[in-house]
């Protein structure tokens, strides 16, 4: 009898505790996946730049050519970012109303750089050319993706090696280590 | 194919979005639950041939049901897909239209095993339903890596590119173990034509592998939920994404929630949440393919708007080419170009003066008796002189260049102004006509 007692108490107290297992459980998953997302809100979006600078606006609109601001691409390592002087140069006089023409005017009267956030950033133990690649043929888009359609750039494309070197076996360009790792 | 496809608009291309959407809403649920049916049934099938029957006989039924649900709704996908991603190079709608001879074999290879319960039609559907499921699930992972799109070679793609393939099977095993069990106590229990009678041997039997199926897979589900959001590439996340998994994660604790208060309660002869269980079973589905179509969406978001891009030039070309024809017959009016000479290219140029443009005084010389090529370039401006930076298009239509340049020309004493009489008179004419 006493026994029959005890089985009865102990499944009464399994009984409580399955609904509250059960709350914990979806506030567990509830706080997982907030906090997945507070991960990739806070450090993996696209980065917030200083100036709203449309790509969009300035290739779609305006009909500039990636080389055109990005001098560099085409002979050298690096793409690198246009000095302050190329926008200043035509926008002391267009849109010189805008409050983000404000902000770039502003840097240009301060002689100060633009603090551009980098979005394509690769392992340091990679050597990449800018230059070699353009030379080739490959366009901007292959590994940048569609910039002209973007507002803020964001990275569309892994960057792995796995990638690259998919690319490299296609293109019958070198796959030897030491053409990327010196 | 191309060729004869309409150039979308966004409207177009959302409609086809939500169109991709349903289908996929009409076909993973069902192979999900021919899936799991079909695994039970062949396991079962010389240790309890009575059960065996019953869960073969929960999808795959009649030949029109896996032609409706099965082979249309892949074959829809394939045309939606082909038009979707007009401008990409992954042939998605040739990788539906080869796997869906697979799921055609399977389909009929486990008819015949429902007509004839041999084991070995049984084992062999399901392996090919298992092939099928497989690559299809990892052409959708697919379309979330655009980067792999330009090195697609093979009748289809490399199942291993990436762990997401693989976690997205698991998730899809798993929604096909809820939606088997759901439907196991929604069609046998509740569904008045095929509901089982109460002295059936397997009665009970069948019910618990129900609630088996639905307590374990709605467990296990968020789990690998959270093992895909980890990994999943930046680009494709977005808050609606996160959004999606929290209303997941919620509406898969409400199915362990039931799936546990029918065990609890295992002894009454009808589940008490099969209805519920089913169409909750339905909806962490369509919430699991909305995460997936958002990521899609996420992905190749350029893509998308680049064909939209491309909608709007082909609008625009149809119009500039229809003002083309009007500009022929339409008396250009210079002092419509000196308006906008005024408006738009005093901005850069000046006649005398270096601004950001050269003074036209220096350059339009050259375009003496080449008014055609001033016209185009002014269309289509490129960079000529590296001291000046590139010159933008200033977005005219066809009838305000031809304005501007004749404005232009007059001034700089190119074309002999029209006396102001005359242009009255011409007026008069082309009004008159």
């Amino acid at each position: 009898m006493r026994e029959k007692r005890a089985a009865s108490k102990e499944f009464t107290v399994i009984k409580k505790i399955i609904p509250l297992l059960l709350i914990g459980l979806l506030f567990v998953g509830l706080l997982v996946v907030a906090g997945l997302a507070f991960q990739w809100y806070s450090t993996a979006r696209k980065p917030e730049q200083p100036i709203a600078f449309s790509h969009n606006r300035h290739i779609e609109k305006v009909g500039l050519k990636c080389e055109q601001c990005h001098v560099y691409a085409d002979r050298s390592p690096q793409a690198t970012v246009p000095a302050v002087k190329i926008c200043a140069d035509c926008h002391q006089k267009v849109a010189a109303d805008k409050p983000e023409i404000i902000k770039l005017m502003d840097y240009w009267n301060k002689k100060e750089p633009i603090p551009w956030v980098k979005v394509h950033n690769l392992q340091w133990h990679v050597y990449f050319t800018h230059k070699r690649h353009i030379k080739a043929g490959i366009d901007c888009a292959h590994c940048h993706g569609e910039v002209k359609a973007m507002d803020t750039v964001r990275q569309v494309r892994s960057l792995e090696m796995g990638w690259c070197v998919d690319c490299h076996r296609e293109k019958n360009a070198p796959t030897d280590c030491l053409t990327c790792h010196k | 194919m191309n060729q004869f496809l309409l150039q979308p608009t966004y409207e177009y291309l959302s409609l086809l979005s939500a169109l991709i959407y349903l289908m996929m809403l009409f076909h993973l649920p069902y192979l999900g639950m021919v899936l799991g049916s079909s695994v039970l049934s062949t396991a079962y099938n010389k240790w309890k041939p009575g059960l065996s029957k019953d869960f073969i006989n929960l999808a795959v039924g009649k030949p029109w049901v896996w032609i409706a649900f099965g082979l249309l709704p892949v074959l829809a996908l394939a045309v939606l897909y082909k038009m979707r991603l007009a401008n990409t190079p992954i042939p998605v709608h040739l990788y539906l239209l080869r796997l869906s001879v697979l799921l055609v074999v399977g389909l009929i290879l486990l008819t015949v095993y429902r007509r004839t319960a041999n084991f070995l039609f049984g084992a062999a559907g399901t392996l090919v339903l298992f092939v099928y499921s497989f690559h299809f699930i990892d052409v959708r992972a697919l379309l979330i890596f655009p980067e792999k799109w330009f090195f697609l070679k093979a009748p289809l793609p490399y199942p291993l590119f990436s762990i997401t393939p693989l976690i997205h099977f698991a998730a899809f095993l798993l929604l096909s173990a809820i939606i088997t069990g759901a439907a196991i106590l929604f069609f046998y229990y509740k569904w008045p034509e095929k509901r089982l009678p109460e002295d059936t041997p397997h009665y009970a039997l069948l019910k618990y592998h129900g609630y088996g199926l639905l307590l374990a897979g709605s467990l296990l589900m968020p789990v690998v939920l959270f093992w895909d959001l980890y990994n999943l590439p930046n680009y494709s996340l977005s808050v609606g994404v996160f959004v999606l998994a929290g209303f997941l994660v919620a509406a898969l604790f409400i199915l362990t929630s039931a799936a546990v208060a029918m065990i609890k309660d295992h002894k009454a002869p009808v589940p008490r949440f099969a209805v519920v269980s089913f169409l909750l079973a339905l909806l962490v589905f369509g919430l699991m393919i909305g995460k997936d179509r958002t990521l899609q969406a996420n992905a190749d978001r350029e893509t998308f708007a680049v064909l939209n891009m491309d909608a709007q030039n082909a609008r625009n070309a149809v119009v500039s080419k229809r003002e083309e024809i009007y500009a022929k017959n339409m008396i250009i009016d210079a002092a419509m170009g000196e308006n906008i000479y005024t408006q738009i290219c005093t901005a850069c140029h000046s006649f005398d003066k270096k601004i950001l443009g050269p003074p036209f005084n220096d350059v339009l010389p050259k375009y003496e008796g080449k008014k055609d090529e001033l016209i185009a370039f002014i269309k289509n401006p490129v960079k000529v002189d590296p001291n000046y930076t590139a010159m933008p298009n200033p977005g005219l239509t066809s009838i305000q260049v031809k304005a501007v340049v004749k404005f232009l020309m007059e001034k700089t004493g190119m074309e002999p102004a029209e006396p102001a009489e005359k242009k009255e008179e011409d007026a008069g004419k082309t009004g008159g006509e």
